[in-house]
């Protein structure tokens, strides 16, 4: 039985194409208001493994700014902090206030091994 | 509760695919290489399987030395834009030259990605990367600070990772996840941990749990009970059945009822399949996470490519896992002695995740 014949089964038995062999989208057509499966019998498949990465896809655009200008690449004002489900907000510290915390916590750690 | 019982449908569906494996495995095209680039590391990570530290004596590998065996052993014998290539370490953010290896390997045709802590992620360094070709990044984020800052031995590393990722959100087109480590301290806090992403709006995350190697062997705290890892399955399932972000369970071992239903693929192990690795110190394996003892040759010493064609064979191979507790096994036709990752320096499995699950 040849692949192709595997995955129609499987997809008979409603599992995903996806799951078991290559598989990419094909793009909106106007007249499709869903995008197909093609499945590419010549690809095998590309897994989740546990310390890679998701398989990239798109082309990476740097963020821009309402009138079209790339964002510079230096740090912005942060926003407001998450509210954390204890009910702390959560803010994030500037590298000032991170440095002065891991000064504190090692000065912590050394006076207590004394 | 699904557990370890296999509904028929389920059972034909995995005999089907265990064929399709046959052949992806008589293939074994490269699809996938992790660059150990180096072992350093910014943190001290209470679980990690690497046993990472900021005082390695291993020095990073040169970047010429990778590109060399890139150009000598790899390129010529693949496509390269079929290839994605992972930095991977220790924490990759620690190299200098992360950039100029990026450039390197685009320039080649290579995609390429990296996973780091976000420790010291900023988004100048973050669009500098992006400018180097990064397509691909996955973050460590263990859960709520606490937890986070306990297992990562940090107390800022919740902050920073955070941090990190939003950047990494602001980057369109740039493809990224983040990974939660499930500890038992997170177990009765997975809904809220899930809310707390979604309000991130973080869309894709991936959850593995501890396997007993490097520091994480020693902690005995982060490993899950049985029951609750059924309560991670049955979690990532209805997590999965909502659909407000995308969950996957890592390629960690087989899961019984639970295949195809809390990960969008059947389970496989690709170490050394379609899978391979340059460790820092020069070896060629499969995954990182495989123990030492499994390198196939070393690239200061062999042919790259005739390693990958001819060796591999206990990765390709994995009648000799039927012993122990896998030797009468009924599943191990669609497990295969679970992944290469869970066996020790002797051969033997570690952790067991069809096991784990209850009738």
């Amino acid at each position: 039985m040849n692949i192709r014949w595997k995955v129609a089964l499987l997809t008979l038995l409603g599992f995903s194409a996806s799951a078991c062999c290559g598989t990419k989208k094909a793009a909106k057509g106007e007249d499709k208001k869903e995008a197909d499966i093609i499945i590419n019998e010549n690809e095998d498949p590309r897994i989740q493994l546990m310390y890679g990465v998701p398989f990239p896809d798109g082309s990476v655009v740097r963020p821009v700014d309402e009138n079209g200008n790339v964002v510079p690449a230096t740090p912005a004002a942060e926003g407001e902090g998450v509210r954390q489900p204890d009910g702390r907000i959560a803010v994030p510290l500037t590298d000032e206030e991170a440095t002065k915390l891991v000064e504190q916590v090692k000065a912590e750690e050394a006076a207590k091994a004394q | 509760m699904k557990g370890r019982h296999i509904s028929l449908r389920k059972r034909i569906g995995l005999k089907l695919f265990k064929g399709m494996y046959d052949g992806v495995v008589e293939r074994h095209r490269l699809r996938t290489l992790f660059w150990e680039c180096t072992l350093r590391c910014n943190l001290r990570c209470r679980h990690c399987g690497s046993d990472c530290r900021t005082d390695v004596t291993e020095s990073d590998m040169p970047l010429a030395d990778f590109l060399h065996v890139l150009d000598t052993e790899v390129t010529p014998n693949v496509d390269p834009h079929e290839v994605l290539i992972i930095f991977s370490g220790g924490e990759v953010l620690v190299r200098k030259d992360l950039e100029e290896a990026g450039r390197e390997v685009t320039r080649r045709g290579y995609m390429w990605s990296m996973v780091t802590n976000g420790l010291s992620l900023t988004r100048e360094r973050l669009h500098s990367l992006v400018d180097a070709g990064l397509r691909s990044v996955s973050v460590s984020f263990d859960g709520f600070a606490e937890v986070h800052n306990d297992i990562r031995q940090n107390a800022e590393s919740f902050e920073r990772a955070r941090r990190a990722i939003g950047y990494i959100r602001e980057v369109e087109g740039l493809t990224y996840d983040v990974i939660t480590c499930v500890t038992p301290a997170m177990i009765e806090r997975l809904e809220e941990w899930k809310e707390f992403l979604i309000s991130e709006g973080i869309r894709n995350w991936r959850i593995f749990s501890i396997f007993p190697a490097g520091r994480a062997k020693v902690n005995d705290s982060l490993h899950l009970t049985a029951e609750q890892f059924q309560r991670l399955m049955e979690f990532i399932r209805k997590t999965r059945k909502e659909g407000r972000i995308e969950l996957n369970y890592a390629c960690e071992g087989f899961l019984g009822g639970y295949e195809t239903e809390v990960r969008d693929h059947f389970y496989m192990c690709n170490a050394g399949v379609t899978v391979a690795s340059i460790r820092v110190n020069g070896d060629i394996s499969g995954c990182t996470s495989v123990r030492g003892n499994y390198a196939q040759g070393n690239i200061y010493r062999d042919s790259f490519w005739d390693v990958w064609q001819n060796r591999f064979t206990p990765f390709r191979q994995r009648e000799w896992t039927k012993t122990d507790e896998c030797k009468d096994c009924k599943v191990w036709e669609f497990c295969r002695g679970g992944g290469m990752h869970l066996r020790d320096d002797e051969g033997k499995l570690m952790y067991c995740h069809y096991n784990m699950l209850k009738e």
